[in-house]
């Protein structure tokens, strides 16, 4: 298993273990959460990895996620609610490495996630669709250059976004910490209305303009209302 | 307000308060400006406070609907325009019988109207702005129903100075006579 999938596990497992839903995009470290991995062994194809914690409700917040993610897989889709961003990063790496995770105890299985309840879970508890998000850009780029942050208005919570091409990464870089428009795939969590993945597809400044500025974009728009005999009878009429 | 609120309007504030002006075909009555500089000075203070303004999908519709340039949409600027997308469909649907009771009890004359004014309330809370601004009663009833903060056009800038500047400039672009300046609230 790559160091990276390793870090990226125990990411998700913090976001288990504290509040996933006052961290839900960036967690911090938490002081009392510090949870360590080391190699125990590998048999059949398989690597176990022990793990502690100084957290005290650990293993007791593992098993209720355990419990939370049987009920969203057997029926119920609004179960998991904010637990699927912790989830779906798990199902994410269990994509990459190609194996199930699985959370024991002891010997005693706490939970795991595979390709088949991932995907199964993920179809039950969120939607696809196009839209357009608004918010301050406050990052560009990455290791691999695919990826954005945006201060994501209504929540004020910060949104790590993926871009599809060096040239939309590029143009995104001109918009840094200002506002803007992202257009693009959004995927939202049922439960919350919240978006949990968002695909870039284009960028536009929300510029601040002067009022006389504005004023001048807007009568651009709306300039047959001047024409009009009667401006307010229309406004009146307009929805009737 | 934080320095990003979100502000949504309606096309009746957007029209009053930036589109009309001195060059129109009309021939406007003194109570006719007197809304168009409540509207401009609701949106001046909003523009002090460095608000965002959204126009909701259909309220770009209704402003384009009189001869509009489609053209200078591609690159509008200084506004957002939120797509109507699911989660403001999911809103939509869910205030939908809130519509309906203010149609039964008379604050929506007509049903048509309210789907319209549904979609506009539920776009505006689905891009997250914390208010909407509108000269609609129904809008502003329906709105406040939803969660979303729906308050009247301002009476008064709180600036006494601005305030008389923006109704005497106002008066004289719609060439009010003098003798009703008392009227616009003109010292």
């Amino acid at each position: 298993m790559p160091t990276r999938a390793i870090a990226e596990t125990l990411s998700a497992l913090r976001l288990i273990v504290i509040d996933p839903s006052s961290e839900s995009e960036d967690p911090a470290d938490d002081p009392e959460f510090k949870p360590g991995m080391g190699l125990v062994t590998i048999s059949g194809g398989s690597a176990r990895y022990g793990v502690y914690s100084s957290y005290p409700s650990t293993v007791e917040r593992l098993r209720s996620f355990g419990i939370l993610l049987k009920e969203a897989y057997r029926a119920n889709s609004q179960t998991i609610g904010n637990m699927f961003i912790p989830f779906s990063r798990l199902g994410e790496i269990v994509g990459k490495i190609g194996a199930d995770i699985e959370i024991r105890f002891g010997k005693k299985l706490i939970f795991s996630v595979s390709h088949k309840n991932y995907e199964k879970i993920k179809s039950r508890s969120t939607v696809q669709g196009t839209t357009t998000i608004s918010g301050k850009l406050v990052r560009v780029g990455s290791v691999n250059n695919d990826r954005c942050v945006i201060r994501h208005h209504p929540s004020q919570k910060l949104l790590y976004c993926s871009v599809a091409t060096d040239k939309l990464v590029d143009e995104l870089g001109q918009h840094l910490n200002r506002d803007v428009a992202l257009t693009g795939t959004a995927t939202w969590l049922l439960a919350t209305s919240s978006i949990t993945n968002f695909q870039v597809s284009s960028v536009s400044p929300i510029e601040q303009l002067t009022l006389d500025e504005l004023t001048a974009e807007l009568r651009n728009i709306g300039k047959g209302w001047n024409k009009l005999a009667d401006p307010f009878k229309e406004l009146e009429d307009l929805r009737s | 307000m934080s320095a990003t609120s979100r502000v949504a309007l309606d096309s009746c504030v957007v029209v009053k308060g930036f589109i009309l002006n001195g060059q129109s075909n009309r021939i406007f009555a003194t109570n006719e400006v007197l809304e168009i500089i409540r509207a401009r000075m609701t949106i001046k203070s909003l523009s002090q406070k460095n608000c965002v303004f959204v126009l909701p999908t259909l309220v770009v519709s209704e402003l384009l609907r009189k001869d509009g340039r489609e053209s200078v949409l591609t690159d509008i600027r200084g506004v957002f325009l939120p797509s109507f997308d699911l989660i403001a469909a999911r809103i939509a649907a869910k205030i939908y019988p809130i519509g309906e009771e203010l149609v039964e009890d008379g604050s929506i004359d007509k049903k048509s109207r309210m789907k319209i004014d549904v979609a506009i309330v539920a776009n505006a809370i689905s891009s997250g702005c914390e208010s909407i601004y509108s000269t609609d009663k129904g809008v502003r009833a329906l709105a406040s129903r939803s969660g979303l903060s729906a308050p009247n056009l301002f009476d008064h800038n709180e600036d006494l100075f601005e305030d008389n500047e923006l109704r005497r400039k106002t008066a004289e672009e719609f060439r009010i006579p003098k003798s009703e300046h008392s009227i616009l609230g003109i010292t």
